[in-house]
């Protein structure tokens, strides 16, 4: 979720610092493991990253001693890093958004993951580990909404089906297939026409009428920005409150709402490889991640929503995330096994 | 550096026609050894992983899987030949860079033209102003012709002020914008080839036919032409392949309906991890490449090899 505009936030300082923080952990990574006691995990760039050192990997280590390796890239790349050297894997621990951690749940290539193991998970909603089945657990949350420019829209968006409104002809920019919220709109665009995760069939019907008000299918949050910024566009219709509050910030007249029929959600969640020898450091880890002083300070870092209920939640966070009785969560599960032919369809009726 | 860029674009073109100029030569004994290095850098870092993505595309497909097995099948080629969609996303990206590849030749022409022709003082110029799209990134690429073609653009203004038009045209994300993206990076590699091709040819050809009682367009047709074949040939080799195989510029300024076949076998390996049906594509695509380069390469042999053979 993060990343896509973490993308256009990553300074040439950043990607210096992480290609060579890469090519250390490449050269360093197998000597130390067993010896010091180290891990490897992957983490988002940018701001991300920034606030991921800063409230959870230096005070792990400080606490601990253990090391814990960041690895940067894209969550493709974790992944197929992960299905690939699934017998020895490279990564300890995954820390994936949707639907990349539901792809490594139903892989079988992450281990299940207990109130034993995490004994911090017993103050997070069953609905963070839940969702993967058990393999997995959230470490935060974000929601999927809808952004526009205040200046332009002759009248301002407020549930879902407003971007069908013919008043938004030629600007509306939704995300590309495989981008974040791609699957969020396909599930959204089913619903509002009668289906669900079990019959995603009516959403293509949906999305042809979309069709004429579809100026971009973008696919990264910088691109995102770009459109909406020179006014290519007047409404996103699926992003996270990221890219969207990124121009806010700046001054610029967007507006970011969720919307009346329920936001998306958006997580990050940690996933542990089943042949990892270091499954004991990743479980410490991820359960001093969970801890609440941790969850407050990275949340407030990152301005999302912790999983443990009782981290303190800020204003700022209340602005911009909504609660979890307000997000849709649905059965990724269910999408999953059917991707392949959804991009299909997309592809065939919709995008090209 | 221009001069090193044109030579070595120069060389790379006799290479590919060499063999009838100096292929009796051969390279012999202990000198051969030298080549070691470079025959195996090609085969290790393009031939045993291009052969390894043909063998994948002929395994079933399973998701997440990239060990080859013995299972031989057609399956993700009948996907891809029955499904009429397949070949009309193979003919949309044969024929954009078709057109992109003539853009190029016809504006390459007039350019390298008129840097055959300048004054040597302002060649370095012309030169580093051609190249220079080369020196910017795709994203600030894409950005500025954002602010050429989109609706609240400079082309969009200056219609409306003009009063040609009342509501903007969208420009942007269209299969237009492709191909101006796409000429506008591989203009360079168009103009370069034909230069070094044009420095070879001897002024005083055309001014004897012009002496002879042609006219300069005759002149141009009928002498200076065919002699550019060789250049204009590796200018072509160039940039079609490169279209053929551009995914940035397609996904950034292509919209709706502009969608290449390097978008989709992205989406395979990327998306929905099928990268048996990825590997069919990327077969596909590099076949049908060949396949035009070949005809390409053919034609331009039969009409030089009149003089192109030395004695």
């Amino acid at each position: 979720m993060k990343p896509a505009s973490e993308l256009g936030n990553l300074t040439r300082r950043d990607f210096v610092k992480s290609a060579a923080g890469a090519t250390l952990s490449l050269a360093v990574v197998a000597p130390t493991r067993a010896a010091a006691g180290s891990l490897v995990s992957t983490v988002f760039g940018g701001t991300y990253e920034r606030e991921y050192r800063k409230a959870v990997l230096d005070p792990f280590e400080r606490e601990t001693g253990i090391k814990v390796l960041a690895k940067l890239g894209v969550t493709s790349e974790w992944v197929t890093n992960a299905l690939v050297n699934r017998r020895h894997p490279e990564i300890d621990v995954l820390l994936l958004p949707y639907p990349d951690n539901i792809k490594v749940a139903a892989e079988g290539i992450a281990m299940p993951l207990t109130v034993q193991d995490i004994p911090n998970m017993k103050d997070v909603d069953p609905v963070w580990y839940d969702q993967f089945h058990g393999m997995g657990v959230a470490l935060d949350y974000v929601g999927y909404g809808i952004a526009y420019r205040e200046d332009l829209v002759p009248q301002a968006p407020t549930a879902w089906k407003d971007l069908w409104d013919p008043a938004f002809k030629n600007k509306v920019t939704i995300p590309d297939i495989g981008s974040w919220g791609s699957w969020e709109m396909l599930v959204v665009a089913a619903r509002l026409n009668g289906g669900g995760e079990d019959n995603m069939a009516p959403a293509f019907p949906a999305l042809q009428k979309l069709k004429p008000n579809v100026r971009q299918f973008f696919k990264s949050g910088a691109e995102l920005a770009q459109l909406l910024d020179s006014g290519e566009a007047w409404v996103c219709g699926m992003t996270t409150n990221i890219a969207p509050y990124g121009l806010i910030d700046a001054g610029k007249p967007v507006k970011f709402i969720y919307p009346t029929d329920g936001a998306m959600a958006g997580v990050a969640s940690y996933h542990i490889a089943k042949n990892s020898p270091n499954a004991e450091l990743c479980k410490t880890f991820i359960n001093f991640a969970l801890s609440p002083p941790v969850q407050s300070a990275f949340c407030a870092g990152v301005i999302a929503g912790p999983v443990n209920r009782n981290a303190t939640v800020t204003e700022k966070i209340k602005q911009r995330v909504p609660p979890l009785d307000q997000l849709r969560v649905f059965d990724w599960f269910k999408i999953l096994p059917q991707m392949q032919a959804l991009a299909d369809r997309w592809n065939q009726e919709v995008a090209f | 550096m221009t001069k090193a860029a044109i030579s070595a674009l120069d060389g790379r073109f006799a290479s590919r026609l060499g063999p009838v100029r100096s292929g009796r030569q051969g390279v012999s004994g202990a000198s051969s050894l030298l080549l070691l290095p470079a025959v195996l850098v090609v085969c290790f870092c393009l031939l045993v992983p291009l052969a390894y993505v043909v063998v994948l595309s002929f395994n079933p497909p399973v998701t997440g899987e990239v060990e080859l097995t013995n299972e031989l099948t057609l399956v993700n080629y009948a996907r891809l030949f029955l499904q009429p969609f397949y070949s009309a996303i193979l003919l949309r990206t044969i024929s954009v860079s078709a057109i992109t590849t003539f853009l190029c030749v016809g504006f390459g022409l007039v350019l390298a033209l008129s840097i055959w022709r300048a004054p040597p003082r302002q060649r370095g110029l012309r030169v580093i102003i051609v190249i220079s799209p080369l020196l910017v990134s795709i994203v600030t690429r894409t950005y500025g012709w954002m602010v050429v073609l989109g609706d609240n653009g400079i082309l969009n203004t200056l219609l409306r002020a003009m009063g040609l038009i009342d509501e903007p045209l969208h420009m942007m994300f269209t299969q237009g914008a492709v191909i101006v993206g796409l000429v506008h990076v591989f203009l360079p590699m168009m103009v370069l080839s034909i230069l070094a091709a044009m420095d070879k040819i001897d002024p005083a050809l055309a001014q004897a036919a012009e002496t002879l009682g042609a006219s300069s367009f005759v002149a141009f047709w009928k002498i200076t032409f065919p002699l550019l074949i060789p250049g204009l040939t590796a200018g072509v080799t160039i940039v079609f392949s490169l279209a053929m195989s551009s995914y940035v510029t397609p996904a950034l300024m292509g919209g709706r309906n502009a969608g290449m076949l390097t978008t989709l076998i992205y989406q395979q390996f990327v998306v929905t991890y099928n990268w048996h049906f990825g590997a069919a594509l990327v077969v596909v695509l590099l076949t049908t490449s060949l396949i035009a380069l070949a005809l390409v390469l053919l034609e331009s042999g039969r009409r030089t090899r009149a003089w192109l053979v030395k004695p």
